[in-house]
């Protein structure tokens, strides 16, 4: 387990789950990351050939000097329908 | 199907197929399908017209930033009873009109951030063990429902830290219901100045003291919570720290605001039938009654200024809907006795055989919980049945004609054995006045300032059809 503080000053805790983190202000800066980056988006076919299913998509903040932060989200479907049975999300702190 | 919405995609859950291109001739078959199609063809406002049937699937936003709108044509069924988590996830930009949705498993909402929420409205949610389900701020949220009916829908999530903050509801109906927010012990809530707006909503049969989860509403002295012109029924109940307030102990909570607005909220007497799912009535009402384009319309009509202690001239009715089950006083599973009366082989009700002149329903005692006054008998006999009377003789009575003629007739009282009080007639739909030889009637020129209208705890009514003109009554 350790412990990060984000540029926005708060602290993300690696050893708790992503809905776990005790300090709010986490998601502020996860919020951010999101907006101000574009997500690269992963795709498997489906049920129909004209409409992908999104199995992943990923933002990566790489404007900090010390650290890259990437947030991801993980889709998992039943079968080849579209129903996003569970997601997972993910944040990662990457040294430079 | 025949659409009456237009929109960017459709879903019928009969006739449709997730092969097929989403359009109205050829709509997918499940609401999923038709969000992966929005959202890969891009941000923007689209909307997914829902065809009538039930549907199950979780509902996930891919994104947060598209504007997606899904909207019912039809009576939509969410049954989110086996979605394995939330019944929604994220859907910042979301908003979801006109479901039904019910039994959900977990929670109605999840998201990967505060901010992610559904907004609905027009809605019909029942059965909801939780509001949220997420991060450490336990109930945060950003939104603003309205127009919507929250049935036996609670807050019990509990974590770090409890915020109640940032969301809205309008125009809204909480039966049994908390809004969302709940803390442990007594400690309060926060909306660390960003408050909460509730307005115009009704709240009837809160959980009650002592109940897990508690609320309708505290917070504590240092935040915000805006509270106006909302309805609380008797069985209504707030909470401000770890006390609890219902009946005119509520109605001095809202008169002696502190750190809080709130303004003009009533306290009613008033009960009603709350198992209206099967009967839509209140729903029906909502969403159909000519003149009403809202809830807010609807609330005006109980209004009559600041924290008044009068229920207005209008009481909130009790409700019953046309389901034969235990309920309903009107129908046998309910305790009622039905002579002669059978539904209509063309809807609605009609005398069961056409050799018999009359028919009659005597509806079980109604127990109101306290004495109350009946300002009216409202009646609304409908058929499904497209260009039938809701009421109507036997096909074969050689009186077979319309109107059939009808009568109603209703006995009280304060002890639950009504049986050797006589019934006396009223008419439907005008204030249920009581004359100086104590016989009542229905009185068009009635005003309130005659103050003889009935009371009673217990209510049995008594509606005969006739087959022709020659009855006594």
């Amino acid at each position: 387990m350790a412990t990060y503080t984000l540029p926005n000053g708060s602290t993300w805790n690696t050893g708790l789950d992503y809905f776990k983190q005790t300090d709010e202000n986490v998601y502020q800066f996860i919020k951010e990351v999101e907006t101000a980056n574009t997500p690269v988006k992963t795709f498997v076919s489906g049920a129909n050939a004209n409409i992908p299913r999104m199995t992943q998509q990923q933002w990566t903040e790489s404007s900090y000097d010390n650290y890259n932060y990437i947030r991801g989200t993980v889709y998992t479907y039943d079968g080849n329908t579209y129903t996003r049975k569970h997601v997972t999300e993910t944040f990662e702190i990457q040294s430079k | 199907m025949a659409w009456t919405l237009s929109g960017d995609y459709y879903v019928d859950a009969v006739a449709g197929d997730d092969g097929n291109a989403g359009t109205s001739t050829a709509p997918f078959k499940t609401i999923p399908a038709a969000v992966a199609a929005a959202e890969a063809a891009g941000s923007g406002y689209q909307d997914i017209i829902v065809g009538a049937g039930t549907y199950t699937d979780r509902l996930v936003a891919g994104t947060t930033t598209d504007y997606l709108c899904l909207k019912a044509d039809g009576e939509v069924i969410f049954d989110a009873s086996s979605t394995g988590d939330s019944a929604f996830y994220n859907g910042q930009y979301w908003r979801v009109e006109g479901f039904k949705i019910v039994d959900v498993e977990a929670a109605l909402q999840k998201s990967s951030n505060d901010a992610y929420r559904v907004n609905f409205h027009k809605c019909y949610i029942k059965n909801c063990p939780d509001w949220y389900i997420d991060i450490t701020m336990v109930e945060v949220s950003r939104y603003h429902d309205t127009d919507c009916i929250f049935e036996n829908c609670r807050s019990t999530n509990t974590g770090t830290s409890h915020y109640a903050r940032q969301w809205s509801f309008t125009n809204c109906f909480f039966i049994g219901s908390t809004l969302p927010g709940y803390s442990p012990a007594g400690s309060s809530l926060s909306t660390n100045t960003r408050p909460h707006y509730v307005d115009s909503c009704l709240f009837h049969n809160t959980p009650g003291t002592g109940a897990s989860g508690v609320v309708n509403y505290y917070q504590n002295t240092t935040s915000t919570m805006i509270f106006n012109n909302n309805v609380f029924t008797n069985t209504g109940v707030a909470r401000y720290s770890s006390t609890y307030y219902s009946g005119s102990a509520l109605l001095e909570f809202f008169e002696n605001s502190t750190s809080t607005v709130r303004k003009n909220n009533t306290v009613v007497s008033a009960s009603f039938n709350t198992d209206i799912s099967g009967s839509n009535m209140m729903s029906d009402a909502m969403f159909t009654l000519p003149g009403i384009t809202s809830n807010r319309d609807f609330f005006r009509e109980y209004r009559l200024g600041d924290n008044t202690r009068f229920a207005g001239t209008n009481n909130m009715a009790t409700a019953y809907g046309y389901e034969n089950i235990a309920s309903n006083p009107f129908h046998t599973a309910g305790g009622a006795t039905w002579t002669n009366i059978t539904a209509s082989d063309v809807g609605g009700l009609q005398i069961s055989a056409s050799t018999e002149p009359t028919g009659t329903i005597e509806s079980a005692v109604i127990d109101q919980g306290s004495v109350k006054v009946i300002r009216q008998i409202k009646t609304s006999f409908t058929s499904t049945v497209l260009g039938a009377t809701g009421i109507s003789a036997h096909t074969a009575s050689v009186d077979n004609q319309f109107p059939t003629r009808q009568t109603f007739e209703m006995r009280f009282g304060n002890a639950a054995d009504l049986s050797s009080t006589a019934y006396q007639i009223f008419d439907t739909n005008s204030p249920t006045y009581v004359d100086l030889n104590g016989s009542g009637s229905g009185d068009i020129t009635f005003h309130t300032s005659s103050f003889n209208l009935p009371s009673a705890r217990y209510l049995q009514l008594k509606f005969t059809l006739r087959t022709n003109m020659t009855g006594s009554a």
